[in-house]
């Protein structure tokens, strides 16, 4: 009965694939964040191997702390460096109204919203529109009500007690004036031990740009399109940028791997081929990122039509660029 | 009697193998109770002919008196009823005939007991034999007789359309009376008679009377074979030897049941899937999910070896021919000692031997496979029979698919095929072990693929699946018998591959198992039995694999795109031996008979010993003859599955036996000769179950070791299983099944509560019945009613983003606490048999969900969590098919 178990697979996910009537995520029609970055996207403790890392998590469980006093003052450092967060906010229908938006950190990254009792810090808070929210933030800094520094805390609820990467959750909440939409938008800061000592830091993945029906489409041009044909899209090559890297296995040992960047294709009118392209899956197949622009059929009248961009490398690295297009019946 | 002749056309039937569907009852469904079996049929030893009745001879009727006789254990004539009289005087001259009959004592499970016959006897008036030769009516009288010089003609009664030779048939010349025989159990005759001509009569039971004429030289010896044409063939039971009959539940069909259930496409283990006691699986999937268990925690056995799968690829048809199958026992729980490694139910199918009568052979083609089957005896008390099975989806496939819309190439393409091949020496079919040796030889296997490939055009990502399993097993039985003592032993070898190609990532496992089952059992006395064996196996696994390192189990994943890898070479021995010893022993009291049983278990699994005991208990109580009170307690165990206690990160060597306590209390009743109910209630609890995943530590040198499984599973079912059955009966079968059950389930080490298992449904009402029509037509239906698989229902509250991997986080409402829409389906099956002389040719259809009802499989989300989707059952499906049986 267990050789059941793959045939069984492969009908649930054809089936899956049968069911129809759903939204298309590539569709931007309401409010949603399309997308969180972090710059730095990563920051790394220079010199911090397994046993500092290992003591450290002993002092978060409430041991001897035994901190060396190096990985200390890398640690406050590192705490101490400012972070440029960036939201890009999807809202086509909203009219430019104002949003009001939350962000806070908290301790535990299963922790969906941050909001679970004397676990989190709110950084920001205010009101936006669509389009970016840029905020400098200090997540690692904080403290909690107990006065438990917040890193710590996270490092005591990791079950790999950071050998992953000691994984900050921030939480943006964004809310519609009238209160019937309503988000909650997590992005996780890694604080890396370089545990080898090649180890690089993660650097952001940006695309050099896109094509437009095999031409390279410039950020400030709005592209005129007339009908109801698809459109071909296409990143720029961005092979050279992709960076190879390494994490620990489980016994501690170097892993090399290599960013497989994925893309996320939007549009807030029509729709696109593909949502998601590229990455690896784990058959080791890589994706390409081919892709298309479908008018929306239903459209009488002239549209102006934003496409979006998203680009990740699967380490927490995150950017996008935004394209407008003029689309006339 | 002077001017008229009397011929008595005489028929009993005394089929060893088979026949006694009408006369001795035996029970398909034993449920517990101790069921005779007909091991030696009567015989007819002293004829007496019938009176005319004078009235009736006067006015020239004729007559036939169909009677239910009782034979003694001493072969007398106990009792003669008529259930509908002939009249006119008839009746009464069968009646006084018959009881001055004598017969062979029957016996009933290998010892003289009285039993009932269906007779009939024929009353025909015949020319007077005044009208002599010459006369053109081919009359000749005694005195002539007895002056010409002899011919004799020899041959068989073979039956139009499957060539089974008659035994029990009357052939005699009608011109000359009181020349007559009858033929042997292989259907063979010898007639002697004056030469010249012969007006043949050949009459046997459930077959039109066959009449020619046969014209022969003095001296003359011919040899001929008579088809006689069937009546509405009716269903036959197959008489079996004496089986272990302790068990609370033992769910038993035949072939002729197996063959025509509706919905099942012709596959016989499918059938299991509507007794009491088995939860429906998703589409035509035929996963078994016996009260409550896990579909891998109920073993498959063929012929008491354990088989990898059940299924083809896909849920395609099961990986035995069913016309190799002589039955398939299911037990949902309780299941005797003799039986191990599973803390659910166990299904044991059971081949059967290649005719001795004669070749015969099957064809079956229908839109998915083709499948062949041969039986012949070799020389007496020797036969072999074979099967094969081919699939051809993989060529049809391709014709009806849609050119890929991507533009690239899309291929689906599975494929199956299997054998089995049986070797006899020693007895025949049908018949029960009689002192001495029997020989079995038998191969079986199966191989399935399945190549999935969706690459170029305007695709993203290029798919590609190579799916291959394949088993092979070679097994030997020597049966021995002497007295109240039998023996088996059965030595088994056999070969598993399962291998998966996915991109770049390539696994193999290559499995060699060599094992042996030994079974004794003893009749000390009237009062015990005592059965006892062995049960041991070992297997080597050699697993390989290319793969990319994986996330998650060799290193700490981030969420989002994955990234390219490395590929490594992982290669992992496995070895794995289980040996188990058995005893149980029946100890009878007056009506009630107690079972203790034994089986103790010392196992090596990857180097990690684990040794398990399971104490079992069975009652049962006969307080009125057809009424049985049963009951049962027992402990059952599984070990963990070699491949699982390879090291971390891949395996978790800390497993042990997951584990159950079984209970049950049920009663079965007799209700008339055909109709029966058994209704039993269970408790089972399983514990130390296998669940995913297992623990994570921290070393104190940073290290990791992160285990995939913990024995940490928690789990009970509960429920009430009814069967109403009616048994073959000639013209009908079939049964209603009712389980009302619940199955719940937990995480050992957490707060968390019991919630319902996956597959827990409420009520399982299944309707079967199939019933034999006029002109070859056969009509079976089957309908069944359950209720919806539990679910988590949505409770979309707001949309929870998570921009790492750029997917949305679902909220639902309490685990498990709500169901999927209740499923109910009609499957109708129509057959239409076209005899001919030498064979028979079934044409059927099969459909599937006649009134297309829209049941519900599963449930899918949009994007966001914000909707729930159905994922539709299977529609109206008609498959035609065609068999051919000679």
């Amino acid at each position: 009965m267990r050789a059941l178990c793959f045939p069984v697979c492969v009908v649930a996910v054809a089936l899956a694939a049968c069911v129809s009537g759903q939204d298309d995520p590539s569709t931007v029609k309401d409010l949603r964040v399309l997308g969180m970055s972090l710059e730095p996207p990563e920051v790394m403790l220079a010199g911090c191997d397994a046993q500092l890392l290992l003591n450290l998590a002993q002092s978060a469980d409430g041991g001897v702390p035994t901190l060396d006093p190096k990985l200390l003052a890398q640690l406050l450092a590192a705490a101490a460096r400012p972070l440029a967060f960036k939201t890009l906010i999807g809202d086509p229908a909203g009219g430019g109204r104002r949003l009001e938006y939350h962000l806070r950190t908290c301790v535990s990254t299963g922790d969906r919203t941050c909001g679970n009792s004397g676990e989190y810090v709110e950084l920001s808070q205010g009101t936006t529109t669509g389009g970016e929210l840029r905020l400098s933030i200090l997540p690692a800094a904080q403290f909690l009500p107990d006065a438990t520094p917040l890193m710590l805390s996270v490092l005591e609820h990791d079950t790999y007690k950071g050998l992953g990467g000691i994984r900050v959750p921030l939480v943006l909440e964004l809310l519609s004036p009238d209160g019937q939409e309503h988000i909650f938008a997590q992005k996780l800061m890694v604080y890396s031990c370089q545990l080898f000592p090649d180890r690089q830091v993660n650097q952001t993945p940006i695309l050099p740009g896109v094509s437009w029906a095999q031409e390279t489409w410039p950020a400030d041009e709005v592209k005129q399109h007339s009908g109801r044909s698809a459109v071909a899209l296409e990143p720029l090559d961005f092979t050279s940028l992709v960076e190879s890297y390494s994490v620990p296995s489980l016994a501690l040992e170097e892993v090399p791997l290599v960013e497989s960047w994925k893309i996320n294709w939007m549009t807030t009118s029509g729709t696109m081929s593909s949502y998601s392209t590229g990455g690896t899956d784990f058959a080791g197949q890589a994706g390409r990122h081919k892709n298309s622009w479908l008018p929306d059929p239903s459209a009488t009248a002239p549209v102006e039509v934003t496409m979006s961009f998203v680009v990740r490398d699967g380490r927490g690295g995150e950017s996008w660029l935004t394209r407008r297009v003029h689309w006339t019946p | 009697m002077s001017s008229r002749r009397l011929i008595a056309l005489v028929w009993i039937v005394s089929l060893p193998a088979f026949g006694f569907e009408e006369v001795v009852r035996r029970q398909e469904v034993d449920a517990g109770v101790h069921i005779p079996v007909l091991t030696k049929a009567p015989v007819l030893l002293e004829f007496v002919p019938a009176e005319y009745p004078a009235g009736a001879q006067q006015r020239g009727l004729t007559a036939t008196v169909k009677m239910v006789v009782t034979i003694g254990a001493d072969g007398a004539v106990a009792d003669v009823v008529v259930p509908e009289g002939a009249g006119d005087g008839f009746d009464e001259a069968a009646v006084s005939a018959v009881k001055r009959f004598r017969f062979s004592p029957a016996e009933v499970d290998g010892a003289p007991a009285p039993v009932q016959i269906e007779y009939a006897y024929h009353f025909v008036l015949e020319a007077q034999p005044d009208a002599g030769p010459g006369t053109g009516d081919g009359g000749v009288d005694d005195r002539d007789a007895a002056a010409r010089p002899t011919a004799k003609l020899i041959g068989a009664i073979i039956a139009r359309g499957s060539r089974n030779r008659v035994p029990g048939a009357f052939v005699g010349c009608d011109n000359w009376p009181g020349i007559e025989a009858y033929t042997d159990e292989a259907g063979h005759f010898e007639l002697q008679f004056p030469a010249g001509e012969c007006e043949v009569r050949v009459a046997a039971a459930d077959f039109n009377v066959f009449q020619t004429k046969e014209v022969l030289e003095p001296g003359e010896v011919k040899e001929v074979n008579f088809y006689v044409l069937p009546k509405v063939a009716g269903y036959q039971t197959v008489v079996r030897g004496e089986r272990d009959k302790k068990e609370v539940v033992r769910r038993t069909l035949s072939r002729d049941e197996l063959m025509k259930i509706p919905g099942t496409f012709g596959d016989p283990v499918r059938v299991i899937q509507d007794f009491p006691g088995v939860a429906r699986a998703p589409f035509l999937l035929g996963q078994l999910i016996v009260r409550g268990a896990n579909p891998n925690q109920t073993l498959t056995f063929f012929d008491g070896v354990e088989i990898p799968l059940l299924f083809h690829v896909g849920g395609g048809p099961s990986v035995v021919n069913g016309e190799f199958l002589d039955r398939v026992d299911f037990f949902p729980g309780g299941f005797g000692a003799r039986y191990g490694r599973a803390v659910g139910g166990v299904v044991d199918v059971a081949s059967r031997k290649g005719a001795s009568d004669t070749w015969h052979g099957v064809a079956k083609i229908d839109l998915l496979d083709t499948s062949l089957f041969f039986e012949a005896p070799l020389a007496p008390g020797v036969s072999v029979s074979a099967a094969v099975r081919r699939s051809y989806i993989d060529a049809l496939l391709p014709l009806v698919l849609p050119k890929d819309p991507q533009g690239g190439t899309l291929l689906v393409l599975p494929a199956y095929w299997d054998y089995q091949v049986r070797l006899d020496v020693g007895g025949k079919k049908g018949e029960k072990l009689s002192d001495g040796s029997v020989y079995s030889l038998f191969a079986f296997g199966s191989d399935d693929q399945l190549k999935v490939v969706a690459s170029g055009g305007g695709r993203n990502r290029d798919f590609s699946i190579n799916y291959h399993t394949l088993f092979h097993r070679l097994l030997g039985t020597w049966q021995y018998k002497k007295g109240d003592t039998t023996f088996k032993v059965t030595p088994y070898g056999g070969y598993d591959l399962a291998q998966v190609d996915f991109g770049v990532a390539k696994l193999t496992a290559d499995q060699w198992t060599a094992g042996l089952r030994a079974d004794l059992g003893i009749d000390v006395n009237r009062y015990l039995t005592v059965r006892a064996g062995a049960d041991i196996y070992d297997q080597v696994i050699h697993g390989s694999a290319e793969l990319p390192v994986i996330k998650g189990t060799q290193y700490i994943s981030f969420p989002g795109a994955d990234p390219a890898t490395t590929t490594q070479s992982i290669a992992q021995d496995v070895n794995t031996f289980d040996g188990a010893l058995y005893v149980e022993v029946d100890a009878k009291l007056g009506p009630v008979t107690v079972t203790p049983g034994l089986r103790g278990s010392h196992a090596y699994i990857g180097g990690q010993v684990r040794d398990a005991w399971d104490p079992r208990l069975w009652l049962r109580y006969e307080p009125f003859e057809g009424t049985a009170i049963k009951g049962s307690i027992g402990l059952y165990t599984q070990p963990p599955p070699g491949t699982s206690m390879v090291p971390p990160p891949f395996g978790s060597p800390q497993l042990t036996h997951e584990r159950a306590f079984q209970t049950s209390l049920g009663v079965f009743q007799r209700v008339t000769d055909h109709i029966n109910i058994d209704v039993t209630g269970f408790f089972n609890r399983r514990y130390e179950n296998i669940v995913s995943p297992g623990t994570t530590i921290v070393n104190a040198d940073g290290t990791i070791t992160r285990t995939r499984e913990s024995n940490d599973g928690l789990g009970k079912a509960y429920g009430l299983e009814v069967m109403l059955r009616h048994e073959v009966s000639k013209y009908f079968f079939g049964w209603v099944a009712y389980t009302l059950s619940r199955s719940e389930e937990r995480r050992a080490g957490t707060t968390d509560p019991y919630v319902l298992a996956s597959f827990d449904q409420t009520h399982i009402l299944t309707v079967v019945g199939s019933v034999r029509l006029p002109w070859g037509f056969e009509l079976g239906a089957r309908f069944r009613y359950v209720t919806g698989r539990p679910k988590t229902p949505l409770a979309h509250d707001t949309d929870y983003f998570q921009a790492d991997n750029f997917s949305y986080g679902s909220t639902f409402g309490a685990y498990r606490s709500t169901r999927v829409k209740d499923f109910n389906q009609l499957d109708v099956r129509l057959d239409k048999n076209f005899y001919f002389r030498d064979w028979t040719l079934d044409v059927y259809i099969d459909v599937q969900n006649v009134y297309n009802a829209q049941n519900v499989e599963g449930t899918f989300y949009d994007y966001r969590y914000r909707q729930e989707f159905d994922v539709p059952g299977i529609p109206i499906i008609p498959v035609l098919g065609l068999k051919a049986s000679f």
